[in-house]
């Protein structure tokens, strides 16, 4: 694909609105890198791609991010949500940081050329079929999630909104074959690298020989008579376990574990109390850069006198800051590297899941936990997945001897 | 984190510290950020799962190092930086708080675009956003504390000010300062060696120029 057409655009646009998705000499932050329509269409008799026939509300391409960057002033980003799309890519016997599509919400409606092993974890949404082998289906079928999935070339599937959670990742056998930049393949948005958010008529590549992966996983994983039979009549299939669902109870309320911030001494007591006591609700003016918080019925936004006026200062994933307006501000993957307000809490590692799962109107409450909890509990979530992942990777062994980690 | 808070030579020694952890990497620190007088460290993940302390010895060898080298870096000289120019654009249309800022300060549109003029800028800090350098001596008749409430969307090479710094927007993204012009230039290009315009220390000054000159510009970027 050449991207190379300039658009001349009124400035304020949005940054990286229009980035090439496919192709290897795409320019990669280009607000103005306009794609024609005969760009999209694919290229070449050797490249496979899916066809995304309606975008959802917010779906991008995302891996495992781009960490120790934060001396560019480039966050992490990647997957809102890293070790969900590791168990993803694990489903389908692929390498855990292999790209996946991350949903945001409603979800996009998909086409695929060739028959997929495909997995879809994270929020429980309903993964409606529409077209099967190229029929259009009388009355659409309703697709399991969090298991990986056979389903043949020519078939339509709609991720619908998700009845818990917001957002999850689709992983697909063989992986994408979408460019490298700065180490990844993750669309940071905030910034406008590494590819935009996807839109209608995209395609996205998939590996030239995702037919054939897709055939050799989908028969160890179901076995001969099953898989055979899926392949053979173009039909879908799935193992009948499913791995468990990491949304939390209570979803959309999420309890979140916080450790004092640095300038948590400064908040007048009043507010320390308000902050930790308090129902928080999630503004839709939130996205993969931060949760902004609102108040709920009977708060009221913090008293911020008293807190310092700061130079801007490094922040992370998960810093609660607190502008001086009263209303806080949860920072997500693609936060600043740095910033100016306050720092009163910060979540504790092991709840970064959680804070993929927050949708606009969750509710979300503060509980303060020491250090050494938090170290604990990080020490449990990381051994809980270390014991998912290596259950998996003996559900499929033989397809990742081979591979190094990154 | 060390905050270096009021010391003179602040922002030199968080520079220097950081530069000193990144060619010496240490075992218990992940990445580096210096921040305007502060520099905080990241630890690493803890990979060996059979010992769950791993996270709080790392946490206790930060502390000691950073403790000791602290206190050394504010003797470390401090590299010299080049000189940039980067365009501005003042225009009403590009420049949305230009005048609340006026009037915040008492001055007319006209002064505040001048002292920005004059400002003579050293980049102190590359943070917030890749291509995003915060820029250290503003004119001290434009010190006014950043918005209360941060804009949801900052257009696309946006100058803004806050405080004592000013400041180019590479892309559109959120922030909380004060927009008062825009800079055609293209701050961050992932692509090439080096990606962004400004390095920590380069020394940055403003030159005026008019929307149509602007507009030229951005369509070229």
């Amino acid at each position: 694909m050449k991207a190379s057409e300039k658009a001349k655009r009124p400035p304020g646009e949005a940054a990286g609105a229009d980035t090439a998705i496919t192709g290897r000499d795409t320019a990669i932050t280009g607000r103005d890198t306009a794609i024609t329509d005969s760009d999209r269409v694919m290229t070449g008799s050797d490249t496979i791609s899916l066809c995304i026939r309606k975008a959802g509300l917010l779906s991008t391409i995302q891996d495992q991010g781009r960490p120790n960057r934060a001396h560019w002033a480039l966050s992490r980003g990647g997957a809102a949500d890293p070790m969900a799309a590791r168990l993803a890519n694990l489903l389908v016997g692929n390498h855990p940081d292999e790209a996946v599509i991350e949903l945001t919400g409603p979800g996009p409606q998909i086409a695929n050329p060739c028959d997929l092993w495909l997995a879809s974890y994270g929020a429980e949404h309903e993964v409606v079929l529409q077209e099967l082998a190229g029929r259009p289906l009388r009355k659409t079928m309703t697709l399991p999630s969090h298991r990986p999935v056979f389903i043949p070339a020519g078939s339509l599937l709609q991720w619908r909104a998700p009845r818990r959670g917001w957002r999850s990742w689709i992983a697909i056998a063989g992986g994408l074959k979408t460019p490298s930049v700065l180490g990844s393949r993750s669309a940071h948005l905030a910034s406008g690298i590494g590819g935009r958010r996807l839109q209608a008529q995209d395609r996205v590549e998939l590996h030239p020989d995702v037919a054939r992966i897709s055939a050799e996983r989908s028969l160890a994983a179901l076995g001969a008579e099953l898989g055979q039979r899926a392949a053979r009549h173009g039909e879908c299939a799935w193992p009948r376990w499913r791995i468990a669902s990491t949304i939390p109870d209570g979803w959309p309320l999420l309890d979140l574990p916080v450790l004092q911030g640095r300038h948590w001494p400064a908040l007048v007591e009043e507010a320390r109390q308000a902050l930790v006591d308090q129902i928080w609700t999630v503004s839709p003016q939130s996205n993969r850069q931060g949760l902004r918080l609102e108040t709920s019925a009977k708060g009221e936004a913090l008293n911020t006198s008293g807190l310092p006026l700061l130079a801007s200062e490094a922040v992370h994933l998960g810093t609660v800051q607190l502008p001086p307006a009263g209303l806080p501000v949860i920072l997500m993957g693609e936060h600043q590297t740095t910033g100016g307000y306050p720092r009163v809490l910060e979540v504790a590692s092991a709840a970064y899941p959680m804070l993929a799962q927050a949708a606009a109107g969750s509710l979300i409450q503060f509980h303060l936990i020491s250090l050494e909890e938090a170290d604990r509990m990080s020490h449990a979530i990381q051994r809980l997945q270390v014991r998912v992942e290596q259950a998996l990777q003996t559900k499929f062994g033989q397809t990742f001897h081979e591979m190094e980690p990154r | 984190m060390v905050d270096w808070q009021e010391h003179p030579l602040a922002n030199r020694a968080a520079r220097s510290l950081a530069a000193h952890l990144r060619q010496e990497p240490q075992s218990f620190c992940a990445e580096v950020v210096a921040g305007v007088r502060t520099m905080a460290m990241r630890l690493p993940e803890a990979r060996d799962l059979q010992d769950p302390q791993q996270t709080a010895r790392w946490r206790e060898q930060a502390r000691g190092w950073l403790e000791e080298k602290a206190k050394e870096a504010l003797d470390w000289p401090a590299a010299a930086g080049s000189l940039r120019i980067l365009q501005a654009c003042y225009e009403a249309s590009l420049a949305p708080d230009l005048p609340h800022v006026a009037e915040r300060c008492g001055l007319s549109v006209g002064d505040v675009i001048r002292h920005h003029l004059d400002s003579a800028f050293v980049a102190e800090v590359i943070g917030f956003m890749p291509g995003f350098a915060y820029l250290g001596g503003l004119h001290p008749a434009l010190n006014i504390p950043r918005r209360a409430s941060p804009r949801h969307k900052v257009p696309e090479g946006s100058i803004a000010i806050a405080g004592n710094q000013s400041a180019v927007y590479p892309s559109s993204t959120a922030g909380g300062w004060h927009l008062i012009g825009c800079c055609p230039q293209r701050l961050f290009r992932p692509l090439q060696d080096p990606a962004a315009l400004i390095q920590e220390g380069d020394q940055i000054r403003f030159e005026r120029i008019g929307l149509e000159a602007f507009e030229r510009l951005w369509s070229q970027r």
